[in-house]
């Protein structure tokens, strides 16, 4: 009885691998490129990336990862391209079954970009600064690729009464740290002043004037804000 | 090897096979998805909606117009209705191209994308409507929108003819005032008359058209094809290929009625073969609602309504497509005429208060005035034809003519002593009682 208990399930086991290879055998005629397709930076996805392989195409919208099916063995050129974006191009060899590709996209360009507005809002850790791009049409740009940025800027107490204000003791001047916010929609550039790199003398210096250059592969692009708030306490 | 050891191997292998290809087939998560978004023809009007990845055959009617388009969108699993959902809101990008019809591997047409409009000649609500193309569907679009412009027209007439209306009935009050102080006696009847009218609203408009779109246009003669989706760059696109099934009714053009019981009027029954009888109980009202119908694939059927549906291939069902309107509907007892009962509209009151009922009844524009009936058909009174028997009833068109296959026999079966059935259920366990005290009282 043990023997042919053990016997049963060594030929349930031989049935079994039947079954599941034969839901695999016809997919296993042809080779399926897949992977995942990023900006390079951001590692976000890129709006209508659009990946071309042997006659095949197809696009992503909101999702990195991709696939291509039924794709002939042999060698092949992976194409991807999307708008802002520099073209890839990589030849691939494809074999039977799964081929993983990952690619990474470079960024060319912010589509029309005229200009930049900063927001600054007091948070846990400094000062952030949100830096919004604009077009020729003077609205907000939503899809653009991610770029190695850099800021510059310096920071003043705003001396005065309402309107009536003037820049007054520097704060600071140099470098600003920036980085990338995925969950902003509009504002994805964003820059932060650390608390401790303001120096202010709590009682009377509450606003301060903050001007920024942004140096991007586009040109320098100036702006100003001036109700900075100096401390996070500041309502 | 013995019979039941092979037996269970058998069994153990069915269950590990299975359990591999459950494991393939898991519920994914929402994911960014090419589907087909549909507008077909299913008989009567436009259904829409959408075939996900994983449904590989579209369903058409054929020689018909039907609309589709290819977008890529978010889909997700809906487990309480067991359904793949689309998130057009969130993601709706339509994929530019040129679709490609094929027959047994060869492309037959390639179609670009027409202009088309769908009317609803009674509304958008109603049973019927119609798809046009090219010219004529934009000139259905302009006929809506110069119909609404007039409308708005009126409204803006109404409005200043029911303020010129306020002021006119504050002076004829005022008149009236001082017209008794002056010592005149009037009537309320004299006041009436000498009443400014009130205008009335102006009707709004019946029809409807949808904004002129642009999709790919299948009007195929039954048969089984493929389509796929041809990219600009010559490409063809990832996950568009699917089957086409364009298929027929297999009969059509008879009578079928929609019956909607009096106490229960959201419940509606059908009616669709001459040779099976209604029956009906207690005292009710129906009323009927003669289409003319046409029998389809129950698996085609349900697939074009929705490519999720599940469908039985050897069964067929009949589909209502054109409700009969003018008519008459004979009421008859061994052929003798009893009754004529003309279609009519009635509207379903909502009864206020904890009752939580309603009632229905005939709709007059005066007595409902700004609403649309409820539903319109022939009432049969149950208890109007003595209750119990077998009577029947037919269409009556014209002069006497009888339209075929609108014959239907009804029988009243009245719900009496029903309690007798009761005490019916409860005599074996009489009898059990009784033998088992039989048994107690014998080993005592």
């Amino acid at each position: 009885m043990k023997r042919s208990l053990i016997y049963s399930i060594i030929v349930a086991l031989i049935g079994a691998g039947f079954v599941a290879s034969f839901l695999f055998l016809t997919r296993e005629d042809y080779g399926e490129v897949k992977g995942t397709v990023a900006d390079h930076l951001s590692g976000e996805p890129v709006r209508e990336a659009r990946i071309v392989l042997d006659g095949k195409s197809t696009i992503k919208y909101t999702s990195t990862s991709y696939s291509l099916t039924e794709i002939p063995p042999g060698s092949h050129t992976l194409k991807v391209s999307a708008p802002n974006y520099y073209d890839f191009e990589k030849p691939i060899q494809v074999k039977k079954g799964t081929n993983v590709v990952d690619i990474a996209l470079k960024g060319r360009e912010i589509p029309d970009l005229q200009g930049i507005i900063i927001f600054t809002e007091p948070e846990e850790r400094g000062v952030e600064i949100e830096i919004r791009f604009y077009d020729s049409a003077g609205e907000g740009i939503v899809d653009y690729p991610a770029f190695p940025l850099t800021m510059e800027g310096a920071l003043f107490v705003r001396e005065g009464i309402g309107e009536d204000y003037r820049k007054g003791r520097k704060l600071l001047e140099g470098p600003i740290e920036l980085f990338w916010d995925s969950q902003e929609w509009l504002a994805k550039n964003k820059g932060i002043i650390p608390w401790d790199r303001i120096k202010i003398d709590a009682e009377r210096e509450k606003y301060g004037i903050l001007e920024v250059v942004l140096h991007t592969p586009q040109g320098d692009f100036e702006d100003n804000s001036t109700d900075v708030k100096l401390s996070p306490e500041v309502e | 090897m013995k019979k039941s050891s092979l037996f269970f191997t058998l069994i153990l292998a069915l269950l590990l096979g299975l359990l591999v290809s459950r494991g393939l087939a898991q519920a994914p998560p929402i994911r960014e998805q090419l589907v087909y978004s549909l507008s077909v023809f299913d008989g009567k009007t436009y259904t829409k909606g959408f075939a996900p990845r994983g449904e590989d055959t579209i369903y058409l009617i054929a020689n018909e117009n039907n609309a589709v388009s290819i977008r890529y969108t978010l889909v997700y699993f809906w487990p309480i209705t067991a359904r793949y959902m689309a998130g057009f809101k969130t993601l709706n990008e339509e994929v530019e191209g040129t679709l490609e019809l094929l027959r047994d591997g060869k492309v037959i047409r390639s179609l670009e994308k027409e202009d088309n409009v769908v009317f609803y000649p009674e509304g958008y609500f109603a049973e019927n409507s119609k798809m046009y193309l090219h010219e004529e569907a934009h000139a259905f679009l302009q006929k809506y929108e110069y119909a609404t412009k007039e409308y708005y027209a009126r409204i803006d007439e109404y409005y200043e003819k029911t303020r010129e209306y306020r002021e006119a009935f504050e002076e004829f009050l005022e008149s009236i005032g001082e017209r008794r102080k002056a010592g005149e006696e009037l009537s309320r009847t004299q006041v009436e008359a000498q009443m400014p009218k009130q205008p009335s609203p102006p009707e709004g408009v019946r029809f409807y058209t949808t904004p002129v779109a642009k999709d790919y246009i299948l009007n195929l003669p039954q048969g089984t094809y493929q389509t796929r989706l041809r990219a600009r760059d010559g490409t063809i696109v990832q996950d568009s290929q699917k089957n086409l099934v364009a298929f027929v009714r297999r009969r059509g053009g008879t009578i079928g009625y929609e019956i909607t019981p009096g106490n229960r009027w959201t419940m509606k029954e059908s009616s669709n073969d001459p040779s099976k009888t209604i029956y009906a109980s207690g005292k009710n009202t129906l009323y009927l609602r003669p289409f003319l119908q046409d029998e389809y694939n129950d698996l085609y059927y349900k697939k074009l309504l929705d490519p999720q549906n599940v469908g039985t291939s050897e069964r067929w069902i009949w589909v209502h497509t054109t409700p009969i309107k003018n008519a008459l509907l004979d009421l008859l007892s061994k052929g003798k005429l009893l009754e004529r009962i003309e279609r009519a509209p009635y509207y379903v009151k909502q009864i206020p208060g904890p009752e939580l009922g309603y009632e229905i009844l005939e709709y007059k524009e005066e007595e409902f005035p700004e609403r649309s009936p409820s539903f319109e058909g022939h009432k049969l009174e149950v208890s109007s034809v003595s209750g119990r028997g077998k009577y029947d009833f037919r269409l009556e068109k014209g002069e006497g003519e009888v339209m075929d296959g609108s014959e239907r026999e009804i029988l009243f079966v009245r719900k009496e002593n029903t309690n007798l059935l009761h005490i019916i259920s409860i005599f074996p366990l009489i009898v059990g009682v009784v033998v088992f005290i039989q048994r107690k009282r014998r080993a005592s």
